[in-house]
């Protein structure tokens, strides 16, 4: 036990020093890099005195290891600053709509899950024959799939055409049906395409001939190959999850969603630095957190993993 | 302990072994590697639509009587008919010679991304896993940090500092699927790193960097290919993606990106608009996932 | 005359890739009778795994595998069985110990049940019973502590130990056929004695009759009644152990003994077989043999013509060659020198 804990805080170490390190790029990317931050926040039209206001308000003019340690100061704080746009703090507008976000990448991801692992699975276990032909198609049209094309055909189809589903918003559960489902495309691909692989590599393993040579039902075998292919899979599904998360800023700006995706392109046209900043640490935070998880499950569901 | 009853018989004619070919040495591996991947249906499927594509784009002056950005207002929203194959958008222009044109920019975007990201992205991947210990570890710890986002987030950031237009999405297209390079050129790396020629390069008193160019990249660069092809898809879709949002190259310069995004304005009063910017976006990609499959398959010894 | 438990008929074996077509086995015929252990002995690549993989039907299952003949155990095709009766005979009448224990065990399964697994196919047995029942066959295999290790993970076995348990998978429900493939090889030169005992207590136990496959000379010669000798897919010579060793009348054969390390005060340099093994996908016409075989010296009918197993003589019944020119070789080590004085 003592061994596990070790290594859970020595991830969770890393975890907070990657976060740190972005940061510090986001800093470097918004506060330093740009040639007059405070003048593109307040825009081309805004008088001299708007844009040393901002200089001084957002600290602008320090050096930019000062302006790190006081953002970190201020994050650990539960403060992201405050949005020059709307003067709300910028902690305040994420939560309200995170969840949202979080919704579609969820929703999406089950989908992908229910749909591509066993897709994949009857695609390895009926190799080369039509059911692994279909399922590649389907898998390698899924990725090339734009998703804001999807998206679009789905609304063109099924709220233009047949009217049966709203075009937007988040206001009813079928309103949820639509942006799940074109992410969930997406993600089945991916799952059904990784999953297709570890499961022909699994069924080719000694260990599943030995136990066909007990005179075990095939599906016997296939759930063999399958236990062990859980554990790539696993992987999969949740660097997927990150790889959604950036799906979903598209997928909101087409439905129109309250979600943080579309609030960052919103804050990026208006030039909303303070708000970009913050939308991006979390959009970072939740994949380091993730990732996080995904490394202990591992070596919990895995009895070969030996913590050293 | 009794012996067989039955006289063993070997039917001479049935089942006589091949006899050896003429040639005795093996088919080169170029020859092998066209074959296998030529075999490949999809892949070939994939090349050829590449290619009908690529012509399109570099043929579309010849091809196409119309200028992408004339305008016509009275003849806006038109279907496809014999003047307009393809029909024409909101503002009376031509699709198809839009989407001739626009190929040229979204497959330059796509190919010159990748290029940028396996320019930089490779050599920094192979000197973090040839030297290993702490300049590994550093580097490591950026390229965690760039993964914290996945590519097409990234691309967003950088084009929100850098700017729109052509130059800004193709470097941020670029910077998106660098991380990738990185990994996959370490990963590389650290397998070449403990091969026997490398020792023996080691042992003759080469320098690291000799080794690195002369027998780390060569062997790596196989797999690097095959990364680089599956990755085109990816910085075109980030490409794309950005167009439509406004914020890649902009109008009046027809890419299929943004002009997804400008029609999806109309998709309530002229859905067809938007069918095909998007079909043409599908087909680039898939042909180069296609192709980047087939690639893969044929080089990989055990044909799966 | 009692009749073979398993008779094999004619077996042939292909493996087609798109590039390919190579001929794993081609045309063997074999007899296995009850109680007997006959060992087959071979290079790698000589067909011995895959004979008996394939009549079991433990092939990997592609449309690129072309097996053909017959496979006869009490009268009943093997190769003709539906799926649902050819299971019911895997794991009970006919069991496999196959190789390399270190890959042949479900990593995320433990042992217990694995073992609980093999014997629920075939018997009804509670959960109960069959953890008692998997307890005793790990102790018979000479397991320590078969309680607590039954209910380990496979990785905390060691090499010797994982052998054993897959002896003791394969013994689980009291097979009439126990095919053993190279069962010693993955194994230290130490532990590869215990199993040895391990495996011919359990045969005892069971009557079994033992499959022995394997190209460890020395285990032959402790452990088989009778030897059958592959090469390049298809059986060179056979015959009881003893006549094998002593009077072995196919060149590989002799190539073989004669490669083996003599112990004793007088130091002979190892003769090796010259050449190299055969590629499967382009086999030699005539004698799969001949263009390492110094018996054949260019001789025409050795690479035209493809030798038939014959009895080499009336009066040792059972032992068969296949080499046209089998009557030229006398005795065991004399010819090999002759060989060898030849060849410089």
């Amino acid at each position: 036990m003592g061994a596990f804990i070790n290594y859970c805080v020595r991830r969770l170490l890393a975890a907070i020093v990657t976060l740190l390190g972005v940061v510090a790029v986001l800093i470097f990317t918004f506060q330093v890099l740009p040639g007059d931050p405070a003048r593109v926040i307040a825009g081309p039209m805004a008088s001299a005195e708007a844009v040393a206001k901002i200089r001084d308000e957002m600290g602008l003019d320090r050096s930019a290891v000062t302006q790190y340690v006081e953002y970190v100061g201020k994050v650990l704080r539960g403060d992201l600053g405050t949005s020059p746009r709307t003067r709300v703090p910028v902690l305040d507008e994420i939560a309200e709509r995170l969840p949202y976000t979080v919704a579609l990448a969820v929703l999406g991801t089950l989908l992908g899950v229910i749909l591509g692992v066993p897709l994949g699975v009857v695609a390895a276990v009926r190799k080369d024959r039509w059911p692994d032909t279909l399922g590649s198609i389907v898998g390698v049209a899924g990725i090339s799939l734009p998703v804001f094309w999807t998206g679009i055909l789905l609304i063109v189809l099924f709220a233009v055409t047949w009217k049966i589903l709203p075009a937007g918003g988040a206001d009813s559960p079928a309103s949820y049906v639509l942006p799940s489902l074109t992410l969930g495309i997406f993600s089945m691909a991916i799952i059904s395409r990784m999953t297709r692989s570890t499961m022909i590599e699994k069924l080719d393993e000694d260990y599943v001939r030995t136990v066909r040579g007990k005179g075990v039902r095939e599906i016997t075998a296939t759930r063999h190959a399958l236990r062990n292919a859980a554990i790539p899979i696993l992987t999969v599904v949740s660097l997927q999850f990150g790889t959604l998360l950036g799906g979903a800023v598209l997928t909101e700006i087409i439905f129109s969603w309250p979600g943080i995706g579309r609030l960052l392109i919103e804050s990026i046209q208006a030039r909303d630095f303070p708000m970009v900043q913050g939308i991006v640490l979390i959009f970072a935070a939740m994949f380091i957190v993730v990732n996080f998880v995904t490394d202990i499950l591992y070596t919990v569901v895995d009895p070969r993993v030996r913590l050293y | 302990m009794t012996g067989m009853t039955s006289a063993t018989q070997q039917d001479p004619a049935a089942g006589a072994p091949a006899p050896m070919a003429d040639d005795d040495a093996p088919a080169a591996p170029q020859d092998r590697f066209l074959r296998r991947f030529v075999s490949n249906r999809a892949a070939t499927a994939g090349a050829i639509v590449l290619a009908i594509l690529i012509v399109m784009a570099l043929a579309a002056p010849w091809l196409s009587s119309w200028d992408p950005t004339l305008q016509d207002l009275s003849q806006a929203f038109q279907k496809p008919s014999a003047a307009h194959w393809l029909g024409t958008d909101n503002l009376g222009r031509d699709v198809l010679a839009r989407i001739m044109y626009g190929g040229r920019y979204t497959l330059l975007i796509g190919v010159i991304a990748v290029a940028i990201a396996a320019a930089i992205g490779v050599p920094i991947g192979l000197i973090s896993g040839y030297y290993g210990a702490s300049v590994d570890m550093v580097i490591q710890r950026g390229a965690d940090i760039l993964l914290s986002f996945n590519a097409f987030l990234l691309a967003l950031i950088l084009v929100a500092v850098l700017g729109v237009g052509m130059q800004s999405v193709t470097i941020a297209a670029g910077i998106g699927v660098m991380p990738q390079f990185i990994r996959i050129a370490r990963a590389e790396a650290l397998s070449i790193r403990e091969t026997d020629y490398v020792a023996a390069a080691v042992n003759f008193g080469s320098g690291s960097g000799r080794i690195i160019l002369r027998h780390v990249l060569p062997n790596a660069l196989t797999p690097v290919i095959v990364y680089a092809t599956l990755n085109i898809g990816t910085t075109i879709l980030v490409a794309a993606g950005l167009g439509f949002l406004g914020l890649g190259v902009q109008p009046p310069t027809p890419e299929w990106g943004s002009m997804l995004g400008e029609a999806r304005s109309y998709i309530f009063h002229a859905p067809m608009q938007m069918t095909f910017p998007g079909l043409a976006i599908f087909l680039a990609v898939l042909s180069f996932n296609l192709m980047g499959d087939g690639l893969r398959d044929a080089l990989d010894p055990e044909l799966r | 005359m009692t009749d073979p438990l398993l008779s094999i008929r004619n077996l042939k074996v292909e493996f087609r890739s798109r590039m390919s077509t190579v001929q794993a086995v081609g045309g063997v015929d074999l007899d296995i009778y009850p109680g007997e252990t006959v060992g087959i002995v071979g290079e790698s690549g000589s067909g011995k795994s895959v004979t008996m993989l394939a009549a079991m039907g433990l092939l990997p299952r592609t449309a690129r595998v072309a097996v053909s003949g017959q496979v006869l155990l009490r009268g009943q095709d093997l190769l003709q069985m539906r799926p649902r009766q050819l299971r019911q005979i895997r794991g009970r009448d006919m069991a496999l110990i196959p190789q390399d224990p270190m890959t042949c065990l479900d990593p995320v399964l433990r042992v217990g049940v694995q073992l609980r697994e093999a014997l629920r196919v075939h018997q009804r047995l509670t959960r109960k019973q069959a953890r008692a029942r998997g307890i005793e066959l790990l102790r018979t295999v000479g397991i320590p502590e078969p309680e607590k290790r039954h209910d380990q993970f496979p990785h905390a076995y060691s090499g010797g130990m994982r052998q054993r348990a897959m002896i003791a998978m394969g013994i689980a429900n009291d097979p009439a056929l126990l095919i053993a493939d190279e069962p010693t090889t993955a194994l230290d030169v130490t532990v590869q004695a215990q199993i040895m005992d391990v495996l011919r207590q359990a045969q005892q136990q069971t009557q079994a009759c033992l499959a022995l496959i394997t190209h460890d000379l020395g285990l032959i010669a402790e452990m088989a009644d009778r030897v059958v000798v592959m090469y390049a897919g298809c059986i060179v010579e056979s015959g009881d152990v003893h006549t094998i060793f002593k009077r072995p009348r196919h060149p590989y054969t002799v190539g073989l003994m004669a490669s083996l390390p003599q112990g004793g005060d007088e130091r002979h340099p190892l003769v090796p077989i010259p050449g190299n093994p055969p590629d499967l996908g382009a086999i030699p016409g005539g004698c799969p043999f001949h263009p390492r075989c110094a018996l054949a010296q260019g001789r025409e009918r050795c690479s035209n013509e493809l030798p038939l197993l014959r009895d080499v003589s009336a009066a040792d019944a059972g032992h068969r060659s296949a080499c046209h020119y089998f009557e030229e070789i006398h005795g065991s080590g004399q010819w090999s020198r002759l060989a060898q004085e030849q060849a410089s």
